[in-house]
């Protein structure tokens, strides 16, 4: 029990700020890596990253421990990434702003060959499908957790996912990849 | 073109969610099916790419700014800043239920049983010992002489959409509290305290009926117009130990305050 997530949300509702630090630095790495896949850009994924931990402290009165930690967490990720995409879609009707997204020389450094592979085939899905696929094959997720975290049925799962493999597929040819 | 069902059950057979005869099946039809063996390589193929990237170390120090950026909310923002005193009252709330002891549930039932009693029994006693009357203003004209003792602490309420006075005074193992609100909306004003403490008395002034309800170390409080109450929550330990208010407008924490 000790080191279980529940254990520690439980200690940080009961004003154990440790638990909390120990439950950063368990959740932090997943939550940016889906972050940055999901948005493109370092900056932008440790602000969501950030943000999410800050929501997850704020929130952590609502949260019932009979749950999983992490779905709840991320949760609160997927909605923080949802709302900087939407964020950076109005900035681009309304401004003429360069889109936001563009990766950074940084970024770049930071992806070896496969996971430039990888990014240019998400790119080229819509958010539903990124999301479940980067929940699925980044955090090995089963659907039913994927589901409960979007707040959608297992079913949509299964068919976002699998029309999200046929998207890689066919852009991992594209690129070469995949003979 | 490969049939959908068939590209559901090579999906599947990736997730390792298909059954025995599911498996069956999909192995006789690709085994029949040159280009649907092609696309379930090909499938698989991508869908491995995911095994070889490697996760990305987020950037140095995010922990920390993380953990930097609350302290600094804590410090600024009222509504995070109850943690410190709050959180020892309600771990202590919190403890007492996890006590693998049944009297502390039969004595919380006990204790919420007579209270219920007594509002049901007594509510026109309260009302007419402490009623209307009670007091005009907690800035001093009350001429109720049980209340007219020395008040421990007293503070202004001002915001958004509420404003009002609150005095507090210590008399033995009760913590009295006077309120006086007003607000244009709809306010709840929440008391939360340990495991030792009961709320022993309720009376309103208001002119619009507010409702309190009581649970389990939590006394709510719901709010419109402008009136004055008044509560004694009584401690049986005699720790004096501290309540917590927490004023809610419009669903949104606003201040919090502990009463001594």
């Amino acid at each position: 029990m000790a080191d279980t997530d529940a254990h520690l949300a439980i200690q940080f509702q009961n004003g154990d700020r440790k638990a909390f630090t120990m439950l950063v630095a368990r959740y932090e790495k997943p939550i940016f890596n889906t972050a940055f896949r999901m948005v493109k850009n370092f900056d932008d994924a440790a602000d969501i990253t950030q943000n999410a931990f800050i929501k997850a402290y704020e929130k952590i009165d609502s949260f019932n421990p009979s749950y999983k930690f992490f779905n709840w967490l991320y949760k609160i990720a997927v909605n923080e990434t949802l709302n900087l995409i939407n964020r950076r879609k109005r900035r681009r009707e309304f401004e003429y702003d360069p889109p936001a997204h563009l990766p950074s020389p940084e970024d770049d450094l930071e992806l070896n060959e496969m996971g430039h592979y990888l990014q240019k085939a998400l790119d080229c899905m819509s958010y539903d499908q990124r999301i479940v696929i980067v929940l699925k094959h980044l955090l090995l997720l089963p659907y039913s957790e994927i589901a409960n975290i979007l707040g959608i049925p297992e079913k949509t799962v299964k068919s976002r996912l699998f029309s999200s493999r046929h998207v890689l597929r066919s852009e991992l040819i594209k690129q070469g990849y995949v003979r | 073109m490969i049939k959908q069902e068939y590209i559901d059950l090579m999906n599947q057979e990736l997730d390792g969610t298909n059954s025995a005869d599911q498996s069956q099946e999909l192995e006789l039809f690709l085994g029949s099916h040159p280009e649907a063996r092609t696309y379930y390589r090909e499938l698989a193929q991508a869908v491995g790419v995911f095994e070889k990237v490697d996760l990305l170390d987020p950037p140095p120090g995010l922990r920390d700014s993380i953990l930097a950026h609350l302290d600094q909310q804590v410090e600024s923002d009222p509504a995070a800043s109850l943690d410190k005193d709050r959180q020892g009252l309600l771990a202590a709330c919190r403890g007492w239920f996890r006590l693998p002891l049944r009297p502390a549930y039969a004595f919380t039932f006990l204790a919420g049983l007579t209270f219920g009693l007594m509002l049901f029994t007594g509510s026109n006693w309260l009302t007419d010992r402490h009623g209307t009357d009670l007091y005009d203003s907690v800035r001093g004209t009350a001429n109720h002489s049980s209340w007219d003792l020395e008040a421990v602490s007293e503070g202004e309420l001002r915001l958004p959409g509420i404003e009002g006075l609150y005095r507090t005074m210590r008399e033995g193992p009760d913590l009295r509290l006077r309120l006086k609100l007003r607000s244009n909306k709809p306010a709840v004003i929440k008391f939360q305290y340990g495991p030792h403490t009961t709320l022993q008395h309720y009376s309103s002034s208001n002119q619009v009926p507010s409702n309190l309800t009581v649970s389990n170390s939590l006394v709510e409080l719901n709010h419109q117009g402008q009136g004055s109450y008044d509560l004694v929550f009584h401690e049986d330990m005699d720790t004096q130990a501290p309540i917590m208010m927490l004023v809610f407008s419009e669903g949104r924490l606003v201040k919090t305050q502990t009463l001594e």
